[in-house]
């Protein structure tokens, strides 16, 4: 065993940085969950403070604005996953519709950019779009004439549902369609030949061959989809909504956000966001049990 | 094979349809580049302007004038090649020793960097870890969180059991160390994996805005290009209350960025990744293959 250890001695040692990074930033701050059950004193320390129990999660339960961001939460994420699903599905099969192999690239190289934008340059553009000083959509509406007003968009609590799921398709559409594409392009194409032989047409083909070949990857990343059911990114929202938007557009990451760092109930804040997280973990299990199940060559790692 | 005339039908709309899905991902690109040109004046919502009504590099200008903007494109840049640097060793050598598939506590090593994906502590917790390291209002916190990620590191383990095993023994048997098999032969072949996760990893760095929110918001020399737009979107957002209170109210919405200025340093903040976007096509794209495939 010595021998051994002393054989392996050098990648132990390059094994360091990676180990000590994530005690570091992983590790180390969960000691710091314990404030969810304690009356956090900034001065007193973690340590110091005195224990509350499940005071923070009583709380929780019964403070109504949690129930608002909760239900934001959910219904944000069930919409998005109702309008990315099928989109993603449609402009694959579009795209592997087109004939030219130039053009299909030209659409993809296009459509991916928005991928590698961050959501504070995304936001810039919605903002900017929307903006009824000089924004694209507003000039648009009154040159047709349906506003006789310019409009401020960003600011009306029932647009943000909507300007939000647009922003998203706009940004993800394009590159999720590359793993399917890639699951069409390994279809063995003298399936097409045959069945054309048979006399099967265009549409024919799409439903019968090429859905049938997407769906294990469809059932993975559907049930991989709802494992993140209660955690809406911070990002996009974050960068979207604003103190007229709150009551529709806010979610429990920035909920998290705002009590903590804007409030400063460090407490509180901790105790929400692991509830988050605990339920996050619990649907990522479920959801991985099940995608194992339908697929058996799925692994998580 | 004769096409159908509604096959045919339905290619023209396809075509058309694709036609138009990029001109509605193009239109915000163009409308940035429209206004970063413009004069402030022109800029109204009674005109739609295709192009600048006078092409001006007046917003540029004062962008290349303005000491914050650019403080905040070097510490930008900074960041980006100093923690894609460490990304790239930390994994690399991790990603090393995982390929030694008989090495005592290799199951414990790698559940300790595994769990972590799964459960993390939450943005408050993080915060006060960063506090208690001292970590606020430091450089490194840019760096030091994201040098490390298990989901790189497999991929680059991948890659490396791919590398013939053959010239590693031969080189063993010339006397040379692991370190100096891991420098002068493992890196040297794993270029195309490297270039994959570093592109992946400065992408990231450009785009990060979060840490300096939450750990640098004060520190004015450590403000990174992404928060600075992103302050220039609260100045906007803050003046959106006034807006919703009634429509003679946007007569007052006066901001303090004007547009055009706001928009140049939008395109500070995208010109990159557009100038890299040919290898990110490239490399990106096989990087989630190697992830869905092999996963």
């Amino acid at each position: 065993m010595k021998k051994e250890l002393k054989k392996y001695m050098p990648f132990y040692l390059f094994l360091l940085p990676s180990i000590a990074l994530v005690i570091l930033f992983c590790y180390m701050p969960m000691e710091g969950l314990l404030i969810a059950f304690k009356d956090y004193k900034m001065a007193r320390g973690i340590e110091g403070s005195d224990w509350v129990g499940l005071q923070h999660f009583k709380d929780l339960f019964t403070d109504p604005n949690f129930y608002r961001v909760l239900g934001n939460t959910l219904k944000i994420s069930i919409l998005t996953l109702l309008t990315t699903f099928p989109v993603t599905i449609i402009f694959t099969l579009l795209v592997n519709e087109l004939a030219s192999k130039r053009f299909k690239g030209v659409v993809q190289t296009i459509t991916y950019m928005p991928h590698f934008l961050s959501w504070v340059v995304v936001g810039t553009f919605v903002y900017q779009l929307l903006s009824p000083t000089g924004g694209v959509v507003n000039a648009i509406l009154i040159q047709l004439g349906v506003l006789d007003k310019p409009l401020y968009f960003m600011a009306q609590k029932d647009m943000f549902v909507p300007i939000y799921l647009i922003s998203n398709l706009w940004k993800t559409t394009g590159y999720s369609i590359v793993i399917y594409l890639a699951t069409i392009s390994s279809i063995d194409t003298s399936m097409y030949d045959a069945a054309s032989i048979d006399g099967a047409n265009r549409f024919h083909r799409i439903l019968y061959i090429t859905l049938p070949a997407m769906f294990p990857t469809m059932c993975t990343m559907l049930i991989l989809n709802i494992g993140s059911l209660v955690s809406v990114g911070f990002d996009p929202v974050f960068n979207l909504y604003n103190d007229a938007t709150y009551q529709t557009a806010d979610v429990i990451s920035t909920y998290v956000y705002r009590k903590g760092m804007v409030e400063s109930r460090y407490d509180f804040s901790t105790a929400i966001g692991l509830f988050q997280n605990v339920v996050s973990l619990a649907l990522v299990m479920i959801a991985n049990w099940f995608a194992r199940k339908a697929n058996p060559e799925y692994k998580v790692i | 094979m004769k096409k159908s005339i509604g096959s045919r039908i339905f290619d023209y709309c396809n075509i058309l349809f694709m036609i138009l899905f990029c001109i509605t991902v193009f239109i915000p690109f163009w409308d940035v580049v429209v206004r970063s040109f413009s004069r402030a004046s022109d800029i109204s919502y009674m005109h739609i302007n295709l192009l600048p009504k006078v092409w001006t590099l007046d917003a540029y200008k004062y962008c290349f004038q303005d000491n914050e903007i650019l403080m905040a494109f070097v510490v930008s840049v900074l960041r980006t090649v100093v923690g894609t640097g460490v990304h790239i060793i930390v994994c690399c050598m991790a990603a090393y020793s995982l390929t030694r598939t008989d090495m005592p506590f290799r199951k414990t090593i790698t559940a300790i960097l595994l769990i972590p994906m799964f459960f993390s502590a939450g943005m408050i917790p993080a915060y006060l870890n960063m506090k208690r390291l001292g970590l606020l209002n430091n450089f490194l916190v840019y760096v030091l969180p994201s040098g490390f990620s298990i989901y790189n590191t497999i991929i680059i383990r991948n890659y490396f059991f791919s590398i013939d095993k053959g010239m590693e023994e031969a080189a063993s048997i010339d006397g040379a160390s692991q370190t100096k098999i891991f420098t002068s032969i493992i890196m040297p072949l794993s270029k195309p994996v490297i270039a994959t996760v570093a592109l992946w990893q400065m992408v990231g760095q450009w785009n990060a805005w979060f840490d300096n929110m939450m750990y640098c918001r004060r520190t004015a020399s450590l403000t990174t290009l992404q928060y600075l737009l992103r302050r220039m979107l609260d100045s906007l957002t803050a003046s959106t209350t006034t807006a919703a209170s009634g429509v003679e109210a946007i007569g007052a919405l006066v901001d303090t960025n004007p547009d055009t200025i706001k928009a140049a340093t939008t395109i500070l903040v995208v010109l990159p990744i557009v100038l890299i976007y040919p290898f990110l096509q490239k490399y990106f794209v096989k990087g989630i293959m190697v992830g869905a495939v092999k996963g």
